[in-house]
């Protein structure tokens, strides 16, 4: 009955429930579109590790401040064997191996360097990407060259041109390859796509005249558990000369712009709260004042004062959780439309992580955070209302009324 | 034993730099089953004084005692269980919570005291049908007229089956007729439920109902009549 006194009470002053329902809505929409932003940039970023370094880096401990990354003994001679006993820990989903190299790929009178990287045909690499499409096969089997239109489009080229890959070898001496196109991708990233393209493992060998790979790229089940797991790798690595890195110390930079934008999370939350809480406090103390006689009779009859309290906190509560619902309600449809077609804000895309466009995530769990915060800031912002509307006694509420 | 006990009971008022004396030294005694009506002037302490009865309000000094208990000696908190459990009030100006149906307004004391829902809508009903008012259990205080208004009030005041029933001037807001059947209904239950009632006025009609007639007048008591 107490529930249903606050929330009547609260409706029987309909423009001043509107006012908090609406504020509380607006705080949780901001809130919503706020955390929409940083779930997409961290999505992207999660994923952007993933594409650059994996979970867990293994690679040769000579390689790690060699000179010339591409000499024969700093790559790892028998990465099957290895990726073997690896697969055998269970947070381990899969272990790649990986060559990256430089090169400039030319087609007609034109040529374009290209950070290259010589995959496995189980390769998942572009399934990482955040977002693109692809044309031709890829992970591809036999020699060919999975590259993105833009990088095509600068050397002049079209998907049936043959491309011609040109390399310092291990011995420093130029190597050069002529590739089918086998792949055309387009990622949501620019300077991705103008800066990558994929072979085989065997042509990147054949092209360094290297053995082996240059890295094994293992990715876990769960992230988190990259360090345990590095450290249980590492007695057996180092017995096979190599170092296991984990992305949390590969991707330092990046942690840290997560950890920045956690903490402007908060602070546009904050700032939501002291906004929002002072309005509602001052409408909630309206409705406190003029109800007094109601809260001194009821007080008259035997109710105590901080059941008092209790009633003009449930007022508040009430109207906050049904704003916070509202706010979520409107904010979804935008968020999820910027989910899948993204924000268009520039070069500072690429600033926050992101592509060519920022993409918002989508989380249940944020959501719920951001609609429990949203009744909270109505909880606190009744909080002095109710404090204020008990501090008056029994009479002095029934002569003020 | 008395159920109430007023000993040289005196009450101040600060006004900025004014002090107004509500009452200078008021003794009494109420009995259980009375039916007892302070009268007097506006401005005379009556109200003053069934608040500090009602322990609504506390004594500037002199002692205050409820079944034989000295008020002054409650907290907050046991003042609000004595109200729930051992008063009821009745207000000029019926004071029902207006977003709640009849039957919740008279139920909340009992709410308060954390009785059972079955038992609480069995009392409702009870209550109801004894202040006449059965037909009107779902409709909210605005849609009765001042005399029902004023029945309902009586019936949530004797919800929790309190000891003494204060009614400040009762029948204020009510025409002649609507305030006889106000009254009639108190008296009716004085007589066959023994409930103690105290209430004030200062209209010489209502006083012919009461036992007791207590007379005030500038904060002391001036004389008493019983019937």
């Amino acid at each position: 009955m107490l529930l249903k006194m606050a929330l009547l009470s609260a409706l029987k002053r309909p423009k001043r429930a509107v006012l908090i329902i609406l504020t509380v809505a607006l705080s949780v929409f901001v809130m919503e579109f706020v955390s929409g932003w940083v779930e997409g940039m961290r999505d992207r970023m999660n994923k952007k590790i993933v594409q650059e370094t994996a979970h867990i880096l293994i690679e040769r401990s000579a390689r790690v401040d060699a000179l010339d990354p591409l000499e024969p003994k700093n790559y790892i001679g028998n990465p099957a064997a290895i990726s073997e006993v690896l697969l055998k820990d269970a947070r381990v989903s899969r272990v790649e191996e990986v060559t990256p190299f430089g090169a400039l790929v030319m087609a007609g009178g034109k040529n374009l360097p290209l950070k290259m990287y010589g995959v496995g045909s189980d390769t998942g690499f572009f399934t990482q990407v955040a977002r693109g499409s692809l044309k031709g096969t890829f992970p591809f089997k036999g020699p060919g060259i999975a590259i993105s239109q833009r990088a095509l489009d600068l050397v002049g080229a079209s998907g049936s041109d043959r491309i011609v890959v040109l390399v310092k070898d291990s011995g420093g001496a130029p190597a050069y390859k002529e590739l089918p196109i086998a792949c055309v991708f387009r990622t949501d990233d620019s300077s991705f796509d103008d800066s990558t393209a994929f072979v085989d493992n065997a042509t990147a060998s054949d092209l360094l005249g290297t053995s082996g790979a240059a890295e094994l790229w293992v990715r876990l089940v769960d992230p988190n558990q990259a360090e345990a797991a590095s450290k249980a790798m590492l007695p057996f690595l180092s017995k096979e000369g190599c170092v296991a890195r984990t992305w949390s110390s590969l991707q330092g930079s990046l942690l840290v712009l997560i950890k920045f934008m956690d903490m402007f999370m908060l602070m546009i939350n904050i700032i939501v709260l002291v906004v929002a809480a002072t309005v509602i406090t001052n409408a909630i103390l309206m409705n406190v004042f003029e109800k007094q006689r109601e809260y001194g009779t009821l007080r008259a009859i035997g109710m105590k004062r901080r059941q008092q309290a209790f009633l003009v906190l449930l007022e508040g509560a009430g109207q906050g959780v049904a704003g916070a619902l509202l706010g979520a309600i409107l904010a979804f449809p935008l968020v999820l439309y910027l989910a899948i077609h993204g924000l268009p804000i520039g070069e500072a895309s690429h600033i926050f992580g992101g592509g060519d466009v920022m993409y918002f995530g989508t989380n249940f769990f944020s959501t719920l955070r951001n609609v429990g915060f949203g009744a909270l800031i109505a909880v606190v912002g009744s909080l002095y209302a109710a404090f204020a509307g008990t501090r008056s006694s029994v009479v002095e509420a029934l002569r003020n009324g | 034993m008395a159920l109430v006990e007023l000993d040289t009971i005196v009450k101040d008022y600060s006004l900025g730099r004014t002090t107004i004396h509500a009452l200078k030294g008021v003794s009494l005694s109420i009995q259980p089953g009375e039916f007892t009506c302070i009268v007097g002037p506006s401005g005379c302490g009556k109200t003053t004084m069934l608040n500090l009865i009602g322990c609504i309000d506390r004594p500037t000094s002199g002692e205050l005692r409820f079944d034989d208990v000295r008020t002054a000696t409650y907290g907050d908190d046991a003042e609000a269980e004595l109200r729930l459990a051992k008063i009821g009030f009745v207000f000029q100006s019926f004071n029902l919570v207006p977003v709640l149906s009849i039957a919740e307004n008279i139920e909340i004391p009992m709410m308060l005291a954390h009785r059972p829902k079955a038992e609480r809508r069995a009392r409702v009903k009870e209550l109801i049908e004894l202040v006449g008012l059965s037909e009107y259990a779902a409709h909210k205080p605005d849609e009765l007229s001042g005399g029902q208004r004023q029945r309902v009030a009586i019936a949530r005041a004797l919800a929790n089956e309190p000891r003494l029933v204060i009614a400040d001037e009762p029948t204020a807001n009510l025409d002649g007729a609507t305030g006889q059947s106000v009254l009639d209904a108190m008296k009716s239950l004085n007589e066959k439920k023994g409930v103690t009632f105290l209430f004030s006025t200062h209209d010489p009609r209502v006083m012919r109902y009461a036992k007791r007639v207590v007379r005030l007048r500038d904060g002391e008591i001036e004389g008493e009549e019983v019937s």
